[in-house]
């Protein structure tokens, strides 16, 4: 069975979210690509393969060469997801900021 | 070579409160503390079981409308009261995690780190996250390049997102 690739595994990875930065800015062919990085140019490959299942990341073959270009739009999830989070902990750091001088209010009394 | 020394999340929160860092960690600590203000602010939230240890879960129920869905904290490091990790996710009734419950896209599973530091009574709490999303396909392709990965890496984030935003 083939597991679904989602953009949330694409990013799951602090190399992938890097390549993607770094695809984002411009296309860039993979050999360029796998020389930033302190790992073989096989990891570098895995990865880029891993964010292009994922549809963050189009590989085009130029001759002998292949080159990387962002998918922008599909990056929309990850920012919605990143805004649901804030709005998420904004109100939970409202809610424990409640509690702490509630308990802190209740120290004082006693 | 680029070296770079940092990896950075794609969620960053900072907030100051007004109590001391050891309080505001312990917020995290007990069931009593955390039946009071965690949990998602439209539903009625109780926990069920807390253990507090790297390694221990936290498993909790959400009620709205009749409709029941329970979540999960994994701890993983535990620094008091400098640093707190864990993972959350939505579970089963037995606490086993599972794909979130409802059709917006989400990650079945998120990594928080929490970085509290005091200042004159007041804690700078600083929250981090980012998706736990591996295959174990994608584990054992990864495990020989992970000594690299130990290096981090300078992921800026943050400037991809102006980037994309201008």
């Amino acid at each position: 069975m083939k597991i679904r690739r989602d953009v949330f595994q694409a990013i799951a990875d602090p190399t992938r979210r890097h390549i993607l930065e770094t695809v984002a800015r411009q296309p860039v062919n993979l050999t360029t690509l796998a020389d930033k990085y302190d790992m073989t140019r096989q990891a570098v490959s895995l990865h880029v393969k891993i964010l292009s299942e994922c549809g963050l990341l189009q590989i085009t073959r130029q001759g002998r060469e292949q080159w990387c270009e962002a998918k922008l739009k599909e990056l929309d999830e990850v920012s919605r997801w990143v805004d649901h989070c804030r709005k998420f902990w904004k109100t939970k750091f409202h809610s424990l900021e409640h509690y702490l001088d509630k308990v802190q209010t209740t120290k004082k009394h006693k | 070579m680029s070296t770079p020394s940092t990896k950075e999340a794609p969620f960053k929160l900072v907030h100051v409160f007004d109590a001391p860092r050891e309080l505001v960690f312990n917020a995290f600590s007990t069931a009593e503390a955390l039946a009071q203000w965690w949990g998602p602010a439209e539903t009625t939230n109780s926990v069920l079981s807390l253990d507090f240890r790297p390694g221990g879960v936290f498993h909790f129920k959400m009620e709205h409308n009749g409709i029941i869905n329970y979540g999960r904290f994994l701890f993983g490091t535990i620094r008091p009261y400098d640093v707190l990790e864990f993972s959350n996710a939505f579970a089963d009734e037995k606490g086993n995690v599972i794909p979130a419950p409802f059709d917006i896209p989400l990650p079945k599973e998120i990594l928080y780190r929490l970085y509290f530091t005091e200042h004159a009574g007041k804690t700078t709490l600083t929250i981090t996250g980012e998706p736990i999303n591996a295959t174990s396909e994608e584990k054992d392709g990864m495990l020989q390049i992970s000594e690299d990965m130990q290096r981090g890496f300078t992921a800026t984030w943050e400037k991809l997102e102006r980037y994309l935003a201008s």
